[in-house]
C-alpha cells in the first residue's frame, strides 16, 4: 500500500472526507498504438565482406604493375611510345599497407555457411620443428658414453647438414630446430651429455642410432 | 640412425579440425618426409549464431567439421600428399571419402616398444594396428577407415610411415599447426 493510499484511508476514517480528484484533460495526451507490426529480417550469416579489387588481383595471381605519373611527364613520354607496353616499377599499396602476394583464397559456400580457405605456407615455414627427447626409449645408452659422461637427453631425428639453428627449450625439454631444406637430408641423433670429467659442463654429441 | 632420404616428392598431409568453444576452424599442413612444409591452408573461424545452432541442432558439429570445413580445405590443397593423417576418429571416414589419397588416424601410445622398427601388431579394434615407426619411440596406433582396413593396406601405410619417421617426428606437425593457428588467431584479434 502506498503512502497516498494510507493518507486517503486515514482521512476517510478520521475526517469522514473522501478526497475527490478530477481528471483534467490539460497536459494529457492520448497515445495511439497500432497493432501493426514491422517485420525485421536478419540473414543467418552476416553479409559477405567485399575485398578490394587490388586484393582480389593479388589473390588471383594477377600481376599488378604501374604507378601514377604526373600529367606533364605523361605528355612528355607519350610522343616517344609507338606501340607495345611499358610499366613503371611501383609497389602496390592499399591504405599505406603493402600488398604482398602471400596467400591464395578459396571460398566455399554450403548450406548458408561460407568458409574461406587461406593458403599461407609462408606463415608456417619459419616456425621451428620441435624435436622430442627420445631418451626414455633409447636402449643402447651404456655403449655410447665415455667415462664421466651422463646422458641427459636424446634428440632424434635431426637432419645434421641442414641444421641452421637450434634452441633448447628447457621448460618442455624439447629442441627447436630450423632447417635449410636444400641441405637437410641426412638424419642423425643428438646427445645432450653432462661431462663430469671436464668439470660437469654440458656437451652436444652427434651419434648414429641403428 | 643414418638415413639419407630420397623422398623429395613424397608428402604427408595433416588435417586438423577444431570445434571447441563454439568456434570451428580447420587447417591442413602438407609436409615432405622431413617435416618441411609444402602447403599450409587454414579456414577463417566459423562462429554459428544461436539461431543456426537451434536450426541445425546436434547435426551442426558434424556438418561444419566433416562436410563444410574438411571438404573445403582438403579440396583446396594444391600439393597432394601420398597419405592423409588425422588424429580425430570422427574425421577418418569423411577424410577417406574426400581425399584422393589414403587416409589414416595416427595416435600416440604409452605401450612398450615393439621388437624392431617396422613391426606391426593387430589390435582388437577393427582396422587398428600398433606400429613401431622408429627405434626410439613408443609404438604409434594407426587406424584405417573400415571398408579399406585390409592388412595389405595397413602394411603399405606402415611402410610409408616408417620411411617418413626416419627423418621426422610423425606427430610433430600437429603441434606446429596448432601454434600457427594460435598465432594467426592472435594476429586477427580473435579471443
Amino acid at each position: 500500500m502506498s503512502s497516498e493510499d494510507i493518507r486517503t484511508y486515514l482521512a476517510r476514517l478520521f475526517l469522514g472526507k473522501a478526497k475527490v480528484r478530477s481528471l483534467r484533460p490539460q497536459g494529457k495526451e492520448v497515445v495511439l498504438r497500432t497493432v501493426g507490426r514491422v517485420v525485421e529480417t536478419h540473414p543467418l550469416r552476416p553479409p559477405e565482406r567485399v575485398l578490394g579489387s587490388a586484393l582480389y588481383g593479388s589473390a588471383m595471381d594477377v600481376l599488378v604493375k604501374g604507378s601514377c605519373i604526373s600529367k606533364a611527364v605523361h605528355e612528355a613520354v607519350k610522343g616517344n611510345i609507338r606501340g607495345g607496353t611499358f610499366s613503371f616499377d611501383g609497389r602496390l599499396a592499399v591504405k599505406g599497407e603493402k600488398v604482398v602476394r602471400d596467400r591464395r583464397v578459396f571460398l566455399h559456400s554450403l548450406g548458408g555457411f561460407t568458409v574461406r580457405c587461406i593458403g599461407a605456407v609462408g606463415r608456417i615455414t619459419p616456425l621451428p620443428i620441435e624435436v622430442r627427447n627420445r631418451l626414455p626409449w633409447f636402449r643402447g645408452r651404456s655403449n655410447s658414453l665415455k667415462k664421466g659422461e651422463v646422458l641427459l637427453a636424446l634428440y632424434s631425428p635431426i637432419l645434421e647438414e641442414g641444421l641452421l639453428k637450434s634452441v633448447l627449450n628447457k621448460e618442455r625439454g624439447t629442441l627447436l630446430v630450423w632447417y635449410n631444406p636444400r641441405r637437410a637430408w641426412k638424419a642423425r641423433s643428438l646427445f645432450l651429455v653432462r661431462n663430469f670429467s671436464s668439470g660437469g659442463s654440458l656437451e652436444w654429441k652427434w651419434i648414429d642410432i641403428h | 640412425m643414418t638415413v639419407v632420404s630420397h623422398s623429395g616428392t613424397k608428402n604427408l598431409g595433416y588435417l586438423l579440425v577444431d570445434g571447441s568453444e563454439g568456434v570451428f576452424r580447420g587447417a591442413v599442413l602438407v609436409t615432405d618426409f622431413r617435416g618441411i612444409p609444402a602447403d599450409f591452408r587454414y579456414t577463417d573461424p566459423i562462429r554459428p549464431s544461436r539461431i543456426e545452432k537451434i536450426l541445425y541442432g546436434s547435426a551442426l558439429d558434424v556438418y561444419l567439421k566433416e562436410e563444410l570445413i574438411l571438404e573445403s580445405i582438403v579440396g583446396a590443397v594444391e600439393v597432394q600428399p601420398l597419405l592423409w593423417v588425422c588424429r580425430d576418429t570422427d574425421l577418418l571416414e569423411p577424410l577417406s571419402r574426400t581425399a584422393k589419397a589414403k587416409a589414416v588416424l595416427l595416435a600416440p601410445t604409452n605401450r612398450a616398444p615393439l621388437d624392431a622398427t617396422g613391426d606391426m601388431e593387430k589390435q582388437n579394434d577393427p582396422g587398428s594396428y600398433l606400429i613401431q615407426a622408429d627405434s626410439v619411440s613408443a609404438p604409434l596406433r594407426i587406424s584405417l577407415p573400415l571398408p579399406k582396413s585390409k592388412e595389405e593396406e595397413a602394411k603399405a601405410i606402415a611402410a610409408m610411415l616408417v620411411e617418413a619417421a626416419a627423418t621426422m617426428d610423425l606427430l610433430e606437425p600437429f603441434s606446429r599447426m596448432g601454434k600457427a593457428l594460435a598465432a594467426l588467431g592472435e594476429e586477427h584479434g580473435e579471443q
